[in-house]
């Protein structure tokens, strides 16, 4: 047998296993609740959102209880509350109460992260966010209940339209060892109390004498009389956690609210008074005898075979257990029926890890496929050759498949997006719309890693310095509110993503004068559109007025220039003033695969992306050394080219007939002249670690199907870095 | 996992550039690879040899002869590549290094290790741990994480 330390350490550990699950849990549920506060703001009559805000409280307050984050569970208790009221009808969704509900939707996760300890300064706003939620509820509750604030008894609003209230009889009894998985029966009545009214009979004969009494036992139960608006299937939704732990009874008594009628309290009181159980028998001949208009029909379809007849005393119930009582049988399915889901699982959660780890394996079985293929193709064997088409084709579906598992949608990161919109438009004083479009466009997670931060960033300096005040905004003809918009598309292998607002557009000669005068650009440069507004990306640039606490540090358009090109996307703005400014960010597709044109220079094999090439071409050799000013006639086209073989220093002797690869650069036309094109596939992308850094025209490596490593090209780089090269060459000579 | 056992001892590997004899703690040796085919990277100093497959990954390999400031010699059946691992900045990354050839794993305690006898500045002496006395000859024991975590070229003589 195990020693009491060592199963006290083994529940320790196990608690402690829980209580990360759970952590893990409520971050996501606090997000939804985010989510659902956000879009209530939107349409604050959405029951839906409601009904989801109130259940993800419901659910942290009794999961945090059990494990221990008390301080959620007490501070969930009162907004639960007021958000019963309003799915109630009986409060009105208004901006106040989304602002309670936001700041505790972002208190509920500092307690997520500190659980019940909190610091002294924390625990000072504990008690005022959970002052302010209390005193919230105090005076609405208060109001619509023209009573006591108190949560039982509240009388209708007439006001109101009311679904019919009707009442049940519930007969809960907890098994002795339910203490033990962590659950308390009390939270159970609790919920009850919040469905409506609620008449409660608790049962504590059995507890023993003190010297007799096991401290983890439970000894009692309960027999309560609720009437409520929500069906049977809800109630029974309240004891989902302990239904496999005790024996549960719901049985309706009657389609109207009993409670209301002082007589049936009164009868009730006798019990409670006496001790006494519930004959349910006589319970039905008195609810017959009650005035007709007030209970019409009693016992709805349960009339035949009343309720458990015999709850006498618990050793005898529990005796009886199931065979002998049909209506446990009958109950008990219902309640399990209830309790699941509608739908089957639809999806389940993984961790990103196990995610990093299939792509790791799917990238490098593609590696081997390559090799398999290169080898069969070699051996001519046929039946080698099938199995290496074969595993081929696995191998692609296979790799698409994780590839897409990888993906998620830009909808999972909107939610902090709509956040800082509303909550920065507030502090500003701006009206501002924030529309998201293509939110389901689906993106490498590691790329959504990347690129939420500088969105964060951008929208920011949008409502920061882009959206103008309500009343300048009124001066110039526009509607007083502006609008921010998140556009997300697919174009090409790339994933496009712009940034919109109708602002108040980016001042170009704001933009020369304060790149002058950081001596970013010469006085007398003469700069393309463009270039002055890539002068924005540039380290220590900022057009911001004054340092202002939201942006315009200095830190912002080259932070997000840097990070996004570290993930091989492209940042570019066009403004117009007085119009607005739409920042275009162009992302790849994935990080880790990509399509590639295999090509040779020498004996060295490169890749160059097939979303880069535009045309390919054969030129002589001879052509080539004849081209003057480094410009060759493609397609009656003269066409800019660089000449790989040499900028790569291949000192070989080339081929007669060398290959030009025309790619887009900047909407022009660039050819690479490279020896020969040796096929296209599908390429996984390798970094190529710190040593080679400086390499920039080079965005990684690839292991080819004979095994040996080929570069992957990046052209932008090439064609930028080498042409500055070219310059100063010229300027040189 | 500490670098030294309970004796106070630790292995070393020890390898042959030109005529030196160096050794390297075997903590930051992965394995010893025959030379095979390296993927030149164009526009990367002389001693930054190319890439190489390894296990499906690729693995940065550097001359280290080229790496001392050695002239470089045709690559023979003993030349081998050191797959490194070294930290730099808090990472660690893998790294190969080509030898003249490999010849022994020694074990020493540590106390062995004396300090370099040279009077080089202090910057240099980054590079070597310090010096083990083997059979009456003196072998320099590298700081690999700085040596291969370096750009410049380190000259021997200056270190010696």
């Amino acid at each position: 047998m195990m020693s009491m330390d060592k199963l006290e350490e083994e529940f320790a550990k196990e608690m402690l296993e829980l209580r990360k699950k759970f952590a893990v849990e409520a971050v996501e549920r606090i997000a939804e609740l985010e989510t659902a506060a956000l879009s209530l703001e939107n349409k604050p009559d959405d029951s839906t959102q409601v009904e989801n805000l109130f259940r993800g409280m419901h659910s942290l307050k009794g999961s945090g209880g059990m494990f221990d984050y008390n301080k959620i569970s007490e501070f969930t208790h009162h907004l639960e509350t007021i958000y019963d009221f309003v799915r109630k009808g009986k409060i009105r969704i208004d901006s106040e109460l989304l602002s309670i509900t936001l700041d505790a939707i972002d208190h509920l996760k500092v307690l997520i992260e500190m659980g019940d300890e909190l610091p002294p300064e924390v625990l000072q706003s504990h008690k005022t966010k959970t002052q302010r939620i209390k005193d919230f509820s105090d005076l609405h509750i208060d109001l619509f209940s023209g009573n006591t604030p108190a949560p039982v008894n509240i009388i209708p609003d007439a006001g109101i339209p009311e679904l019919p209230t009707t009442t049940y009889f519930i007969s809960f009894k907890p098994n002795a060892q339910i203490f033990n998985n962590g659950n308390n029966p009390l939270f159970q009545i609790d919920d009850l109390h919040g469905m409506g009214d609620i008449f409660v009979i608790p049962h504590a004969e059995s507890i023993p004498t003190l010297d007799k009494l096991e401290t983890d036992l439970c000894y009692c139960w309960w027999e309560i009389i609720v009437a409520s608006r929500e069906n049977q299937g809800t109630l029974a939704d309240v004891f989902i956690f302990v239904e496999d732990e005790s024996q549960i009874v719901i049985q309706q008594i009657s389609e109207e609210n009993l409670l209301d009628i002082e007589e049936f309290v009164d009868y009730l009181q006798a019990f409670k008074a006496a001790n006494e159980l519930i004959d349910l028998k006589d319970l039905k001949q008195f609810i017959d005898k009650l005035p007709p208009a007030r209970a019409n029909e009693n016992f709805a379809d349960g009339n035949q075979n009343p309720m458990p007849q015999d709850l006498k005393s618990v050793p005898e119930l529990q005796a009886e257990a199931k065979p002998t009582q049909p209506e446990q049988n009958i109950a008990k399915p219902e309640i399990a029926n209830s309790a699941l889901p509608e739908s089957t699982i639809s999806s389940i959660r993984v961790s990103s890890e196990k995610i990093d780890t299939l792509m790791n394996l799917v990238s490098e079985m593609v590696t081997v496929q390559a090799r398999l293929n290169t080898y069969a193709g070699q051996t001519k064997d046929p039946d080698l050759l099938t199995i290496s088409e074969s595993v081929q084709k696995l191998s692609k579906q296979l790799r698409d498949n994780a590839f897409s598992i990888s993906l998620i949608p830009i909808s999972s990161i909107s939610t902090r997006f709509h956040r800082l919109v509303r909550d920065l438009s507030l502090s500003l004083h701006k009206k501002v719309k924030f529309v998201i479009e293509g939110e389901d466009t689906e993106v490498d997670k590691n790329i959504i890693e990347h690129i939420s931060d500088p969105l964060l960033h951008l929208i920011r300096n949008s409502l920061d310095h882009g959206i103008e005040k309500p009343e300048v905004r009124l001066q110039s003809g526009k509607p007083e509110e502006g609008t921010i918009r998140l556009t997300a598309s697919y174009s090409g292998s790339n994933i496009k993503i712009e940034l919109h607002d109708d602002g108040a557009g980016i001042d170009k000669m704001v933009v020369v004068e304060k790149a002058i005068r950081n001596k970013l650009v010469k006085a007398e440069e003469v700069l393309s559109e463009e270039q002055i507004f890539n002068l924005i990306f540039t380290p220590g640039f900022t057009t911001a007025m004054q340092v202002s606490d939201v942006s315009g540090r200095g830190v912002g358009m080259d932070v997000v220039n840097k990070k996004i090109s570290e993930i091989r996307g492209e940042v570019s703005v066009k403004s117009q003033i007085g119009e607005g400014t739409t920042i275009t960010i162009m992302l790849p597709l994935t990080l880790a695969i990509i399509d590639g044109l295999q090509v040779l220079i020498g004996r060295t094999s490169y890749v160059i992306p097939t979303g880069a090439v535009h045309k390919i071409y054969s030129v002589a050799h001879s052509v080539i050394e004849k081209s003057f000013d480094n410009l060759l006639v493609l397609n009656g086209k003269q066409t800019p080219f660089f000449y790989l073989r040499r900028q790569f220093n291949h000192h070989e002797e080339p081929p007669a007939r060398e290959e030009v690869i025309v790619v887009k650069y900047e909407n022009k036309e660039v050819g690479l002249i490279i020896d020969k094109v040796m096929g296209e596939f599908q390429t996984v992308l390798k970094p190529l670690g710190r040593h080679y850094q400086k390499q920039e025209f080079i965005s990684g490596a690839t292991i080819l199907g004979d095994g040996s490593v080929a570069l992957v090209l990046d052209t932008n780089k090439i064609i930028s870095g080498f042409a500055k090269e070219n310059q100063k060459t010229e300027k040189v000579k | 996992m500490s670098d030294t056992n309970e004796n106070g001892m630790s292995h070393y590997l020890t390898f042959q550039l030109g005529n030196e004899v160096f050794a390297a703690h075997v903590k930051s040796i992965l394995k010893i690879l025959e030379m095979q085919k390296i993927t030149e990277v164009p526009r990367s100093p002389a001693y930054m040899k190319g890439l190489i497959n390894l296990r499906g990954n690729v693995l940065p390999v550097i001359d280290a002869r080229l790496k001392f400031g050695m002239a470089a010699t045709g690559y023979t059946e003993k030349t081998c590549i050191l797959v490194l691992n070294i930290a730099i900045d808090q990472e660690t990354i893998e790294v190969g290094a080509i030898v003249d050839a490999v010849m022994d794993v020694m074990e020493f305690p540590d106390n062995a290790i004396k300090p370099s006898p040279s009077l080089g500045s202090k910057y240099k002496s980054d590079f070597i741990e310090g010096v083990m006395k083997v059979d009456e000859r003196f072998i320099m024991v590298l700081n690999m994480d700085s040596v291969f975590s370096t750009e410049e070229i380190i000259d021997l003589k200056e270190v010696i």
